[in-house]
């Protein structure tokens, strides 16, 4: 992952859940593997020129999410397996959420549902097939 | 500390060169524009407008790097960062006062020692150098260092420049007053303890936040008494120049004379003009005696004695060289011949010396010294005179007397010949005589006073009159001598002694006394008192007695004379008595209407005080201060004290202190601050843990 | 001289109020610094942030109330206790004739703890060299300088007013880092005054508002931008007058819409609103910057105000 990235201070997303955002789009997009270590959060923290507190709720949260994992005297490390830590109703609900932005999007630049499913598809594919290559690995 | 100091001469070592060059300008063009005259203001180091040179250039540059010390660093927050660091303000303020005395010094020591380098060279000036010349410039050079703590004072003290931190100048104004002093110790001692209260009014202003109360003792004090100065030398300026009238309306005007064929005269000096009279009162009209030139037709008297009998001899203790004081010129070199450089040579009597010395005016060599042992050419010392010389001398001296020797003086010859002295025999004065009709009189001719006679010598010390005295000589012993233009009768005046009170000298008459060479009385003559000067105090008078005598002052002149009096010194309780008479402008009346004005400001003091919440202890503190010293300690109690400041109070209108948690008059607390809603707050969580 | 996070405050200002002269600057203000915090001072300018930095340094007497630095009162101060509190005045006054390598000589005879290896590295960080004139420095490199001088004595408490003043984006960035970089000791406390909202947010942990002379805030970052809340209000015609609501910061009406900024935001003031029957209600995140105009800036209801036919 990289150290450094670009954090929209003047932005209405608060800083932590910028940084959890970028955890994840790298876990999902593979440029941190699973079960690879992160940076430790005063590491972080500096180079990102943030408190080092704000890193630490970042983690925190994903920790709970289930997305990392705290092994301690070592370090946090992306869990190997996402373990699922919410009710199925919550993940509906979470689901539900994404998809009715997604939708939101395509109804607004109109495109008809074929498109959209066909969309789906096939990205669906790309990432599994991201997904699967690392586990083998 | 040493960083500090290493800093500050850094910072300002610039202006202390820029001050340096000044000053060497200063006084250099005043020193070069001197010329040598051999009158009173003669071309030395003491010379008045050299003086002025240095008594105003050390204090400008004492005030100029004390201000340039403080005020470029007191933007705000420059300010502040140099105060937030781990040293006691003390040890800053300390810091820089250490290095700004050192440029002080660089700015002021040498232009000073250039000038004395300059004068003390033979051939620059034809006029003699004393070391002792150079201390009137080393007091005006201590003076100036009480204005360098008074710039620190002015800049470091919190508050409008219209309040107390002003009167940090005044106060050295004060100060500096006391450099004028006859005694080189006092115009040394009183600058410099005042530089010392300056110091520690500026250690205490440094170390407080605006507030006086936490200050130690002597801060107190002296940031007090610094005010108290200040307030009182601008009060009294103040009111001097808005009254600027004098105090007194002097009316002065009536003198006795005698006319050429010797008989009395009366001069009154009216709103109209002059009226002569004689003794009787009635008119004498002449017109001669109306004009500018009435001295040609008048005889000329010589004084030729203070007093015979008195003890003004022993009064006072001080020597007469010493009289006019350290800063005079006349202290140490006295004008004797030659004035101006119209002449060839120049003499001068050395007071402390005792011996007389010359200079040719265009070489500016010296000539040589005439002494007891007669004349030393070049560079040579002469021996002193054993006695000191009688009279203060002021013009060309024929005759001079050194203890109970009457010499005859040639300069020209450079010779000094005894021409009177007899053991046993005291002089009490030796006077060349006067005459404005015949200039052979005043050249050739000298009074010599005895104890019962006065003789009458020319150049060779013969005698040519003698004339006994005819009055009490204890009471009468100011005695002025008059020769008529024939020569062949005398006038003797006789004035009251000089130890007698001048209150009672007023009620006495005075006398001549008329005789021929051989002494026989031929008339005596009592001249009734004139009136004294009519002395009422102007209405613009009035103010200057209520408001400026601090009674603390007074009393203190009182106690002092009281105390001396006691110990059984005759002068001081003579001092007293001339105080205590019963007429207006007397201390005593100083004393009343001065503790009048007192008593009232201290019970607007006490009143003033109480309104603003002042504890009892300290409302007796300012009040005795006011008390003490009237309208300065009024003004000081106005700016110095904590004063506290009073808002309407919420409850019940009326003002209380914004110090004060509750309001003095209805106890009530300061409401709390009005909520709207808006506020977040949030309790302490604890620190998140951070996840290693 | 380290103690446990969390002990007792290093910082705490007791019901303090100050007059100039008869003027309330700073009414009755109470807060404590607990160590190892970042705080961040915020409020407009002339609401009494610098006079309060000022107060509890003892660089000016408290009128009513009292502040502690240490557990000492701030008025008295002794050397000892300012060795350990580093100061960074608002302007970034440095003596223009020494050269930066004086400057730091000056200002280590002053501190027994001065650590050499920290001065230099701000200065490389800010690329000054030892033989620069402090007069001829830009802004930015004083700024460096002034920052190197304070954190070089490694003080446990440092306090900066308006550090970033006048500063460019990258030696503001430099400032941060330099910040962030004191705290890695967890003893170390920070107390700064700003105006860019997007750097508090980025470094504080806490923040405290100043607000008409009076405190209004004291929580998180975090708390701050949650409890304020921007709501679009939607309707069929044109909107009902503004409701008087508790916690309402700003209002704004156009020809269909209602935007209100509240805080505090309670179910029952939920409730008012949909009393107002509006089509929809959008709930609109702020940016902290926002937010905080909002929370300072004017009440009531805003017009634009070029608009001369709309204004009130």
């Amino acid at each position: 992952m990289s150290l450094v990235f670009s954090l929209s201070p003047a932005s209405d997303i608060p800083i932590y859940r910028q940084i959890i955002q970028h955890i994840r789009r790298n876990v999902i997009q593979g440029q941190l593997q699973l079960g690879e270590q992160l940076p430790a959060v005063r590491v972080l923290a500096e180079s990102l020129v943030v408190n080092p507190n704000t890193v630490a709720r970042a983690y925190g949260e994903l920790i709970r999410d289930g997305l990392l994992e705290s092994r301690s005297g070592v370090g946090v490390f992306v869990a190997e397996e996402m373990r699922q830590v919410f009710s199925n109703a919550e993940r509906k609900r979470r689901l539900d959420h994404a998809v009715e932005q997604l939708l939101h999007e395509a109804l607004l630049l109109d495109f008809p549902l074929p498109d959209v499913r066909a969309t789906l598809e096939e990205q669906w594919k790309t990432l599994q097939a991201q997904l699967t290559n690392r586990r083998k690995k | 500390m040493k960083a500090m100091i290493w800093k500050e001469l850094r910072e300002n070592l610039k202006w202390a060169l820029l001050a340096m060059l000044a000053l060497g300008l200063a006084e250099f063009y005043c020193l070069l524009e001197m010329n040598d005259s051999s009158n009173d203001s003669a071309a030395t180091l003491c010379k008045s407008s050299f003086l002025t040179a240095t008594t105003f250039g050390c204090a400008v540059a004492g005030i100029i790097l004390g201000l340039v010390q403080i005020l470029p660093e007191q933007k705000r927050d420059q300010w502040a960062a140099l105060l937030h660091r781990p040293v006691t303000r003390g040890t800053i303020f300390r810091g820089k006062a250490f290095a700004g005395i050192l440029l002080y010094l660089l700015a002021t020591i040498p232009p000073f020692l250039a000038c004395i380098w300059y004068v003390a060279t033979p051939g620059h000036y034809a006029v003699p150098f004393l070391p002792a010349m150079t201390l009137p410039g080393i007091a005006d050079i201590c003076a100036g260092t009480m204005f360098y703590f008074a710039a620190l004072f002015v800049g470091v003290r919190r508050g409008p420049w219209y309040g107390a931190r002003i009167f940090g100048f005044p106060a050295a104004l004060i100060g500096s007053a006391f450099v004028n002093d006859i005694f080189f110790g006092v115009s040394i001692g009183v600058p410099t303890l005042m530089a010392l209260v300056l110091f520690t009014a500026g250690c205490g202003a440094i170390s407080t936040n605006g507030a006086l109360r936490d200050q130690p003792w002597f801060v107190r004090f002296a940031t007090v008494g610094t005010v108290v100065c200040g307030a009182f030398a601008l009060s009294a300026l103040t009111l001097s120049i808005l009254f600027m009238f004098s105090l007194r309306q002097a009316y002065y005007g009536t003198s006795y004379n005698v006319d050429l064929e010797g008989r009395p005269l009366k001069f009154i000096q009216g709103k109209d003009g002059l009226t002569v009279t004689d003794l009787t009162g009635s008119p004498v009209h002449d017109q001669r005696f109306t004009t500018g030139s009435s001295y040609n037709y008048l005889l000329s008297f010589a004084q030729v004695t203070d007093d015979i009998m008195g003890d003004f001899g022993q009064r006072k203790a001080m020597p007469r060289e010493m009289e006019e004081g350290y800063r005079n010129n006349r202290t140490y070199v006295v004008a004797a011949a030659g004035a101006f450089n119209t002449y060839t040579e120049s003499w001068y009597y050395l007071p402390q010396e005792r011996q007389f010395v010359g200079y040719y005016t265009k070489t500016k060599q010296r000539i040589g010294a005439i002494g007891l042992n007669g004349f030393r050419p070049g560079y040579e010392e002469a021996s002193p005179f054993p006695a000191r010389i009688a009279a203060s001398l002021y013009n060309v001296p024929a005759f001079v007397q050194f203890g109970s020797t009457v010499y005859h003086n040639d300069f020209d010859q450079r010779k000094l010949t005894p021409i009177f002295s007899e053991p046993g025999t005291p002089v009490f004065g030796t006077a060349p005589m006067e005459s404005a009709q015949d200039h052979f009189i005043s050249q050739n001719w000298a009074a010599v006073a005895l104890l019962d006679k006065m003789l009458v010598v020319d150049k060779a010390g013969q005698v040519l009159a003698t004339l006994p005295y005819h009055q009490d000589m204890t009471r009468w012993g100011s005695v002025y001598i008059a020769v008529t233009p024939s020569k062949d009768r005398f006038f003797l005046q006789y004035y009251p002694s000089q130890w007698i009170n001048y209150k009672q000298r007023e009620k006495m008459p005075s006398f001549y006394e008329e005789m021929d060479a051989k002494g026989n009385l031929l008339h005596t003559y009592t001249l009734p008192p004139i009136a004294g000067p009519v002395e009422m105090p102007t209405w613009q008078g009035y103010p200057m007695e209520y408001l400026l005598p601090p009674p603390i002052f007074v009393v203190g002149y009182l106690a002092y004379d009281k105390v001396g009096a006691l110990c059984g010194s005759k002068e001081l309780a003579s001092d007293l008595d001339e105080a205590w008479t019963d007429e207006w402008g007397s201390i005593k009346s100083f004393l009343i209407c001065g503790s009048t004005a007192s008593f009232l400001f201290a019970l607007v003091t006490i009143a003033w005080a109480r309104r603003m919440h002042f504890s009892w202890g300290r409302t007796w503190a300012w009040a005795l201060l006011v008390l003490a010293f009237n309208i300065a300690g009024f003004i000081t109690f106005r700016l110095v004290a904590d004063w506290p400041v009073c808002v309407p109070c919420p409850q019940c209108n009326r003002k209380r202190p914004v110090e004060e948690i509750k309001c003095p008059h209805c106890q009530s607390l300061w409401p709390a601050p009005k909520l709207d809603g808006i506020e977040i707050f949030e309790k302490r969580s604890p620190i998140a843990q951070t996840v290693s | 001289m380290s103690e446990q996070p969390g002990a007792s405050p290093v910082i705490e200002i007791d019901h303090l109020t100050k007059y100039y002269g008869t003027r309330e600057i700073v009414s009755d203000l109470s807060l404590s610094v607990e160590r190892g915090t970042i705080y961040g001072f915020l409020g407009r300018n002339g609401m009494g942030k610098t006079t309060t930095i000022r107060i509890f340094l003892g660089l000016e007497d408290p009128t009513r109330g009292s502040a502690r630095v240490f557990g000492l009162d701030s008025r008295k101060l002794p050397p000892e206790a300012r060795a350990r509190i580093g100061y960074l005045p608002e302007g970034h006054h440095v003596y223009g004739w020494m050269t930066v390598k004086e400057c730091g000589q000056f200002q280590a005879s002053f501190f027994p703890s001065w650590n050499q290896d920290i001065f230099e590295t701000v200065l490389t960080h800010f690329r000054l060299t030892s033989k620069m004139k402090a007069g001829h420095l830009s802004r930015g490199q004083r700024a460096g300088l002034c920052l190197a001088l304070t954190l070089a004595p490694e003080p446990e408490l440092l306090v900066l007013d308006d550090p970033a003043l006048g500063l460019d984006p990258v030696a503001r960035r430099s400032l941060l880092q330099s910040m962030l970089y004191v705290t890695r000791r967890a003893d170390r406390t920070i107390f700064f005054s700003s105006h860019l909202l997007s750097d508090v947010e980025r470094v504080a942990d806490r923040i405290a508002v100043l607000d008409g002379k009076v405190l209004r805030a004291d929580c998180s970052v975090e708390t701050f931008r949650r409890q304020i809340r921007h709501f679009v209000l939607k309707f069929r015609d044109s909107p009902p007058p503004t409701p008087d609501i508790p916690g309402l910061l700003e209002s704004f009406r156009s020809d269909r819409e209602m935007a209100l900024t509240l805080v505090n935001v309670t179910p029952e003031i939920e409730n008012r609103l949909d009393a107002l029957q509006p089509q929809s209600i959008e709930p609109v995140d702020l940016t902290l910057e926002d937010a905080f105009i909002s929370y300072v800036g004017e009440r009531g209801e805003k017009t634009f105000f070029m608009n001369g036919k709309e204004s009130k």
